[in-house]
């Protein structure tokens, strides 16, 4: 269209044009129907970032809880993934306006929900991993330290080479954490065994690329590394591919218990019990018992612990079986105490096991 | 047959409506009913007002990072390198906002809107110098350029222009840089980004139909030689034309740090680079029509979270959706002569009978 006189043929052929009927009717249509009809009750909703359900970590997990307490309370949850950052306080927002309990999943929430929490004195926020204050807002946090101890304890026993590996996904804190605890759990290792064993750390910067993750994986893997611990969500799923095709590698899930998705690769799973908690704060929310603030859970509360490792045990000498055990009832009972923060590991002293 | 039924926008919604039909037939397939789908679609889009302010402040990018293209288009080049100049204007956007952070906010925020096109301008200049001496076609200097502008940038905010904290971010940007709100509905807000982004398409409209230099720019692109027989400097405009897209790429950036995030972050962009040869392409090229591009994308982003609580599919059923009709509006050339086949056929058959018995 170069001047008037086109756009003005162009509006004349539009309007006489028997397509442009059929167009204006579907959007007549579009219009007409009335909004009300789609404001079914939807009484939870539960928003994921951009890597969404399917991460066979993180986000399953705590999709499971919430699906438990539908069951058993009789609600049909939703969910919600957000497709790009910009997104996160929008959905929120929409999500707080059409439901009593928004449940959201991790520390990328964080700034959108003290920005939009308070405009919903109504609804009940359930959020997993980061403190924000607010009166209709609970928070957990998990001592994911003590996971990464496990499971670094179990990697460093196991290793033939001495050497052994992480993916991480963004080094948020809940992250580093984890990689954290799983030093300090690889220096005990070492000092039981009387040697040092190398932590290769490779952080992939997202938890949504399994093709980053295993590119990582398999870097890691031509270094020497024989055992891998993921911390990396949907990314995770590439360094499973990784260790899947590689002889002689193995692998220490995530949040979930994963040892039966490859038995006998995967040595053991940490366990991360967000399931549980958020169960519990959908139940104490209607039962009008719910509790702002923010609460860390960890081992001593059952929410952090290891899996049984029923498809690897045997690959152990059965002194290392009894050393993670003996690592489990020290956390357990708070007596041993993890470094959180990557610069604290190096003054952590390795407990005799 | 219309010869330029092409350009018209009674295409354009002929194909969409077909898309809608392909769309609900795949919604029954997935057991939705048809009609909730384009009923969803519209409301997670319009229905309310905070689905309008999300559609609007989605619509700014797409719009900039389209007109960018669509500009460079008609110079005669390929920009597909937005998507790096949009990355590298949010991130100097950012950096200035925080250097001058004590100007007062008249001139905080134009200066940081500044920065991001001066900058997305420069970073399309070397794509261009490599057409113009050396002949490298500006579709891959663009592209890698992408790569080198994105990494760039994560690496600068995981370091020296990083807030110290492991997610790779700047601080936020001080209160002066962000722009102004001009509507307020509960935790949401209207920016004048969207209004400031269609001026720009106006201008940029009223500049390549209305002056002069618009002309010769247009005569550039449709045909160089012409032109340059004609007095033109083919090579001087397509510069000009190609910095300017950059610019617009790296203004949307700003914009996008200025009214939406009020940080930079690593991996910042979501594909707006990307989306804007789509927005572009769907407009034909043309900046009059780019606003229709433009909300038609963003009404289908801003829809996906209603599609997913209202009628709970899946996010990736959206992005079938999506690509769904983009492809019937891309076809759309054929699907109208089709249809116009198929309309005199049926007025130039002479009997009913004899078209029932054929």
């Amino acid at each position: 269209m170069k001047n008037p006189e086109h756009v003005r043929t162009h509006a004349c052929r539009f309007f006489s044009c028997p397509a442009s009927y059929l167009a204006a009717w579907l959007f007549a249509a579009a219009l007409l129907l009335h909004p009300a009809a789609n404001a079914a009750p939807a009484r939870v909703i539960v928003l994921t970032d951009a890597a969404g359900l399917g991460d066979k970590g993180f986000n399953d997990v705590c999709w499971q809880g919430v699906l438990k307490a539908g069951k058993d309370f009789g609600f049909e949850p939703l969910f919600l993934q957000s497709r790009e950052q910009a997104d996160y306080a929008s959905n929120l927002t929409l999500a707080a306006g059409n439901s009593d309990i928004v449940v959201t999943l991790g520390y990328l929430f964080t700034d959108s929900l003290k920005q939009v929490a308070p405009h919903f004195p109504k609804t009940r926020f359930i959020h997993i991993e980061g403190d924000i204050q607010s009166d209709n807002l609970a928070c957990y946090d998990f001592r994911s330290e003590e996971g990464g101890f496990l499971a670094g304890l179990v990697a460093g026993l196991f290793t033939k080479k001495n050497k052994v590996g992480v993916v991480s996904g963004m080094d948020i804190p809940p992250v580093e954490a984890y990689v954290s605890g799983f030093r300090a759990g690889v220096k005990t290792a070492g000092k039981a065994k009387g040697s040092t064993v190398e932590v290769n750390i490779a952080s992939a910067g997202s938890f949504n690329d399994p093709v980053k993750g295993k590119s990582l994986a398999k870097t890691l893997i031509d270094k020497g590394v024989d055992v891998i611990f993921r911390v990396a969500g949907n990314t995770g799923v590439g360094v499973s591919e990784a260790v899947r095709s590689a002889g002689g590698v193995f692998l220490i899930a995530e949040d979930l218990d994963q040892d039966a998705e490859m038995p006998g690769k995967i040595l053991a799973s940490t366990l991360k019990r967000m399931d549980v908690a958020i169960y519990n704060a959908i139940r104490d929310t209607l039962e009008s018992r719910f509790k702002a603030g923010h609460f860390w859970l960890g081992a001593a509360e059952g929410a952090i612990d290891l899996s049984e490792m029923k498809y690897s045990a045997e690959m152990f000498a059965p002194a290392d079986i009894e050393r993670v055990k003996k690592a489990k009832t020290l956390l357990r009972s708070g007596e041993l105490k993890i470094p959180r923060r990557p610069a604290e590991v190096d003054g952590f002293a390795a407990p005799e096991l | 047959m219309r010869s330029d039924w092409n350009s018209s926008p009674a295409t354009l919604l002929f194909a969409l409506s077909i898309g809608i039909f392909l769309c609900m037939a795949l919604a029954a397939a997935i057991g939705a009913r048809p009609l909730d789908l384009v009923q969803t679609i519209w409301m997670g889009a319009w229905g309310t007002t905070d689905a309008a302010i999300n559609t609007l402040t989605k619509m700014t990018p797409l719009l900039l990072t389209g007109l960018a293209v669509a500009l460079a288009y008609r110079a005669g080049l390929l920009n597909v390198g937005c998507e790096g100049q949009l990355t590298l204007g949010a991130l100097a956007g950012a950096a200035v906002a925080l250097a001058c952070a004590s100007l007062p906010s008249f001139l905080l925020l134009p200066l940081c809107l500044v920065a991001g096109g001066l900058t997305g301008g420069i970073w399309a200049w070397p794509a261009v110098v490599l057409r113009r001496r050396r002949g490298v076609h500006e579709v891959i200097s663009t592209l890698l350029l992408n790569y080198l502008a994105i990494n760039i940038c994560g690496y600068l905010v995981s370091g020296p222009l990083g807030d110290g904290s492991a997610m790779g971010r700047t601080p936020p940007i001080p209160p002066g840089a962000e722009m102004p709100a001009i509507f307020h509905s509960g935790s949401l807000h209207l920016t004048a980004a969207p209004l400031l982004a269609l001026l720009l398409c106006f201008c940029a409209y009223f500049w390549l139909s209305r002056t002069i230099w618009g002309f010769e720019a247009r005569a550039v692109g449709a045909n160089p030689e012409a032109a340059l027989n004609a007095g033109i400097s083919a090579a001087k405009w397509q510069t000009r034309i190609f910095i300017a897209s950059g610019s617009l790429a790296g203004l949307a950036g700003a914009f996008e740090v200025a009214a939406v995030h009020h940080r930079f972050y690593r991996a910042f962009s979501p594909g707006y680079g990307f989306d804007g040869l789509t927005a572009a392409f769907l407009a034909n090229g043309s900046p009059e029509w780019l606003w229709l591009s433009a909300i038609f994308l963003s009404s289908l982003r801003s829809a996906d979270k209603w599609l997913q609580i209202g009628l709970n599919v899946s996010p990736n059923f959206i992005w079938v959706i999506q690509a769904v009709l983009l492809l019937c509006v891309a076809c759309r050339q054929r699907l109208g002569s089709g249809f116009f086949r198929l309309l005199n056929r049926f007025r130039t058959s002479p009997a009913p009978n004899e078209h029932l018995e054929g």
